[in-house]
């Protein structure tokens, strides 16, 4: 609420700043009371304080930018300090939002594209240096009883080298041979098995039948017999 | 005798005259950008601003926004639009607290306000000029009141177009300009810049 202290003093501000018309009553109220007089002079020291500040100016490429827009009817695309002016920060239209988002699907295949061909030069470009050679050794014969196609099944080694880079950590040379080696023992050792045609279990050595059962046993002995 | 804001506009705006959109825009820059500077207190925002409610007084003007209906003072109608673009630069900063319509002003104590509003004595020693001690004082002043200070300080508009243009009675612009002095006075009270030199009117 508005006290009448208040009201009384707020044409001092109207008096100090030129609005007010009607003086005389203010005169005598400043005549007659010390605290209004004491006010006034408050204000108007403030008021003479701002006064004597220098005006602020717009830099002149500012300047510039507003005639060149009202001379041309055109709003620049940039403010003073490079930023966007706001007039221009209008929401992008849809179909220009799409077509910009088809434009950055587009370059993001294309740097993936480019950045494959490049890991690919580099890698055709350093293989002589540092590559070692790991040679596969298949068997034709394999690939033919598993019904490959001849075309597929012979591969040369020489002409596929497996660069260091792309080897596996555990694919060392020393555990291939080793791996390799117990692979050529084992083979060795089932060799004669496999060209031998299938026989009972029974047959085998090592079993605990040790002759053949006649015809209708099992083999298969009744608890009770045994005990 | 030169022509008048309105005069200008109307040169501009029917025989594209430019040199007098030039001499408008020359001679409000300053009560313009006075305000803009005071309220968002940085000279690039400022200028940003400047060009911005330019071009949209531009554009308003060209009726491409209507909102220009040549009647009234151009500059009460120019400063509305730099008003809006101070208030929404600050709002989207968040420095800025809505004020009402400042009839609940009066309710608040003068000396409450003013408890801490005495620059510290670290920023005293930066003072280089006087401009530079106002300045720190006017900063210091609540939003409410330095804008009113600014409104009719520099940029030159009546307690009544202010209180058409801030939305509140012209009692409550003159109350927030009295405020505001009173506290401008105290603040240099307060440094011992006071000085006894301003005879009373």
């Amino acid at each position: 609420m508005k006290t009448p202290l208040m009201n009384h003093r707020l044409p001092l501000i109207e008096h100090l700043y030129g609005e007010r018309s009607d003086t005389a009553d203010l005169q005598q109220r400043l005549d007659t009371d010390a605290e209004v007089r004491a006010e006034y002079a408050a204000l108007s020291e403030a008021k003479f304080r701002l006064d004597l500040r220098k005006p602020a100016r717009p830099d002149a490429a500012v300047l510039d930018q507003i005639m060149q827009a009202a001379a041309f009817g055109e709003t620049p695309a940039t403010t003073h300090t490079g930023l966007r002016s706001r007039s221009q920060r209008t929401p992008v239209a849809p179909q220009r939002r799409s077509l910009r988002k088809r434009m950055a699907v587009l370059v993001g295949a294309l740097t993936v594209v480019l950045a494959a061909v490049g890991l690919n030069v580099d890698r055709t470009t350093t293989a002589p240096s540092d590559t070692t050679t790991v040679t596969m050794k298949v068997n034709p014969e394999l690939f033919q009883q598993a019904g490959a196609p001849s075309a597929v099944a012979p591969v040369d080694p020489a002409a596929t080298p497996i660069p260091a880079a792309s080897a596996l950590a555990w694919d060392d040379t020393e555990h291939v041979i080793d791996f390799h080696h117990r692979l050529k023992q084992l083979d060795q050792r089932t060799q004669s098995l496999w060209d031998t045609p299938a026989m009972p279990l029974e047959m085998l050595p090592g079993t605990r039948a040790t002759a053949p059962r006649p015809m209708g046993q099992t083999g298969i002995q009744q608890v009770r017999q045994q005990r | 005798m030169s022509p008048s804001d309105e005069q200008l506009v109307e040169r501009y705006l029917e025989a594209n005259d430019q040199l007098a959109f030039r001499t408008l825009v020359e001679r409000h820059q300053e009560r313009i950008f006075g305000y803009l500077l005071g309220m968002v207190r940085n000279r690039d925002i400022a200028n940003d601003l400047f060009q911005e409610t330019f071009l949209r007084i531009i554009a308003a003007m060209q009726n491409r926004r209507g909102s220009y209906t040549r009647q009234g003072r151009w500059l009460g109608w120019a400063m509305r639009i730099a008003r809006n673009a101070a208030l929404d630069h600050l709002r989207s900063r968040k420095k800025w607290q809505d004020v009402g319509n400042g009839e609940g002003d009066d309710e608040v104590s003068f000396w409450d306000r003013l408890s801490d509003d005495a620059p510290h004595a670290d920023e005293t020693l930066h003072w280089d000029t006087e401009g530079d001690w106002l300045e720190t004082c006017i900063n210091r002043l609540p939003p409410e009141q330095r804008e009113v200070l600014l409104l009719r300080q520099e940029s030159d508009l009546t307690f009544r177009e202010i209180a058409e243009l801030t939305d509140c009675s012209i009692n409550t612009a003159l109350g927030r300009m009295r405020y505001a002095l009173l506290n401008l006075r105290r603040m240099l009270v307060k440094s011992n810049r006071y000085t006894a030199s301003t005879d009373i009117a």
